[in-house]
């Protein structure tokens, strides 16, 4: 009796998995399958999910009438330079507020923290008007300066969180054997909290790739486009053109091969750093 | 001794200063200032076109917004709390189903977790643009297949006003995996030995579920919500991209709606601040309600 309903219990448990894997798969397949047609397949048979035809046509559209391969460079200048930047100034604050139990200390750490309930908004419109009158408009500067100033109020807590473990008896060790605060800082801290760094990483590289507000705002000049920007102008591209031209169906394999081609950098990330995707949440102590 | 301790001491406070100034002059100058500047200019008439000579109009702004002279500022405050409140228990909800099947024994729980999670962490633009296209009300894949299963007049979604801002929603639930993920370190995070005395006792399933883990869960739980419902009051690429605020502003949201204030001419960067700060003000309000509640049915096993 019992052995029967763990068995039922089971099957429901594979039942609701592999719906839920349908509903999140299919949209995703949809887009693959749309992406790999011509033109005319779809125009022929617009309501077909899959067409009768496979052709990287699409794609050849989007590489090569727009400048893709510099949207990607300009993404991954900003992606790289925002993660150096955030893993280790991040780091360097934390490491004060680990180390140094000083007067004062958790009450700036609280003020810290209470910045991160401030909507972007609110500190968005000085910050344009700010980096407009530096001339920073049309320049990656408004994305690769600010996160050397502390890396983001959260990642300075998982960084905390994470070298408050690290036992002092190491870092008075180094003390006493004439390491300078800064060199316990780089020789001992910073190796240890490599994992906490690299979930940082991943999920700032993941933030850089998402980001549409700040392209909208500061990137006017084709040239300096990112990849987001880009897919959404190829988006906005077609429309205007389907205005001209009176098209009742938009080129959707070419949007949708401007996704895929956005998406695939992200699906590689995650393959590559699984662990850190599935894992980096549990160590790092969201729950405080 | 005592001199010596105070040298020691000195050094400290030093050093600990200069470690943690990359975050003190990011505060000042990234935070601190543009909070006072945008507070400021919300009592201006500022526009990016003359922002030096912008006239202080006291609290003219606030009373625009509020008395519903300008009626966009509720409506897009509406459709905001609609989208967040769903969007938030939604995913919430679901995150948590999820995580509890696949804290199961189950085979392929790799694939399974990959399939829920992944897409959660698609570009917004991306994934924007791909459910334009699934819920296309001629072509797309969710009218083919309802079509297919007889329904000769299925709903035209984002195209309607009575149903755009249900898609959204329904679109933004996609994005359970990372609430999910979220869920599944926390019940991994519980003690074996919890479950294991349960069993001793004979409990079941349901019983674990509601005894022990949904409790144990509850920091996690409200962690999320709070963060939660702060992102989604700021809710931009979606409505942006997908459906540009229509149809009739059937989607225009709170954060769009600033945008289209301050970025586009005339440029009405103090409105628009006022704008801002309306919106600090319900999010530090409804910050505070929740830390208010929390007390009562947050479970903080051995430290509570």
């Amino acid at each position: 009796m019992k052995k029967n309903h763990k068995k039922l219990g089971k099957i429901v448990t594979y039942l609701l998995l592999i719906s839920i894997s349908v509903v999140m798969l299919m949209p995703l397949i949809v887009l693959f399958a749309t992406s790999v047609r011509t033109y005319d397949d779809l125009m022929l048979n617009p309501s077909k999910l899959f067409g009768s035809s496979f052709s990287l046509e699409a794609f050849g559209k989007v590489l090569g009438e727009n400048p893709y391969l510099r949207y990607l460079g300009n993404t991954l200048i900003i992606t790289v330079v925002s993660i150096l930047g955030c893993c280790l100034t991040s780091a360097l604050v934390a490491y004060g507020f680990a180390r140094f139990k000083v007067p004062g200390a958790g009450i700036i750490f609280a003020i810290f923290m209470s910045g991160m309930i401030i909507p972007g908004q609110v500190l968005n419109i000085p910050m344009f008007e700010m980096y407009k009158n530096l001339g920073w408009i049309n320049t990656f500067y408004p994305f690769i300066v600010p996160v050397w100033f502390g890396g983001g109020i959260f990642n300075i807590f998982l960084q905390r969180q994470f070298m408050r473990g690290i036992p002092s008896s190491l870092m008075e060790a180094a003390e006493v054997d004439g390491c300078s605060e800064f060199g316990i800082f780089v020789r001992i801290a910073l190796p240890l909290a490599k994992p906490v760094i690299i979930t940082i990483a991943v999920f700032t590289f993941l933030n850089c790739w998402n980001d549409l507000y700040g392209p909208l705002l500061y990137l006017e000049d084709q040239s300096v486009w990112t990849l987001a920007k880009g897919n959404y102008m190829i988006y906005q591209a077609e429309l205007g053109n389907q205005g001209i031209s009176g098209g009742t169906v938009l080129p959707w394999n070419i949007i949708s091969a401007a996704n895929v081609i956005t998406i695939i950098p992200i699906v590689i990330l995650y393959f590559f750093a699984q662990r850190v995707f599935v894992e980096g949440i549990t160590t790092t102590g969201i729950k405080g | 001794m005592r001199k010596i301790k105070s040298v020691r001491q000195r050094r400290k406070i030093r050093n600990f200063y200069l470690f943690i100034m990359p975050a003190l002059l990011g505060f000042v100058l990234l935070t601190l200032y543009p909070m006072l500047r945008s507070l400021y200019l919300s009592f201006t008439d500022a526009s990016l076109l003359y922002m030096d000579e912008a006239k202080w109009v006291g609290f003219k702004n606030y009373v625009n917004l509020l008395s519903g002279k300008d009626s966009y500022f509720w409506l897009s405050l509406k459709n905001t709390f609609i989208y967040a409140i769903f969007n938030v228990l939604g995913t919430l909800v679901f995150g948590l189903f999820a995580a509890i099947l696949l804290t199961r024994k189950v085979k392929f729980l790799n694939t399974f977790r990959t399939i829920f999670y992944l897409p959660s962490l698609l570009p917004a633009v991306a994934s924007a643009l791909m459910f334009k296209w699934v819920f296309d009300p001629s072509n797309g894949m969710v009218n083919t297949m309802l079509r297919a299963i007889g329904i000769a007049n299925p709903p035209i979604w984002l195209e309607s006003a009575s149903t755009a801002l249900l898609t959204l929603i329904l679109i933004s639930l996609y994005g359970f995996g990372s609430k999910m993920i979220i869920f599944i370190s926390g019940i991994n995070d519980i003690p074996a030995s919890y479950y294991d005395a349960a069993d001793i006792d004979g409990a079941g399933f349901w019983t674990k579920l509601t005894k022990i883990t949904l409790p144990l869960l509850s920091p996690v739980f409200f962690y999320n919500l709070v963060m939660g419902t702060i992102g989604a009051l700021q809710v931009f690429t979606e409505g942006f991209v997908i459906s540009g605020a229509g149809p009739g502003n059937s989607t225009m949201f709170y954060v769009l709606r600033l945008y289209n204030i301050a970025y586009k001419a005339p440029y009405k960067m103090g409105y628009a601040s006022a704008m801002a700060w309306i919106l600090f003000v319900i999010v530090g309000i409804i910050t505070i309600i929740y830390f208010a509640l929390s007390k009562k049915w947050i479970f903080y096993g051995d430290e509570g």
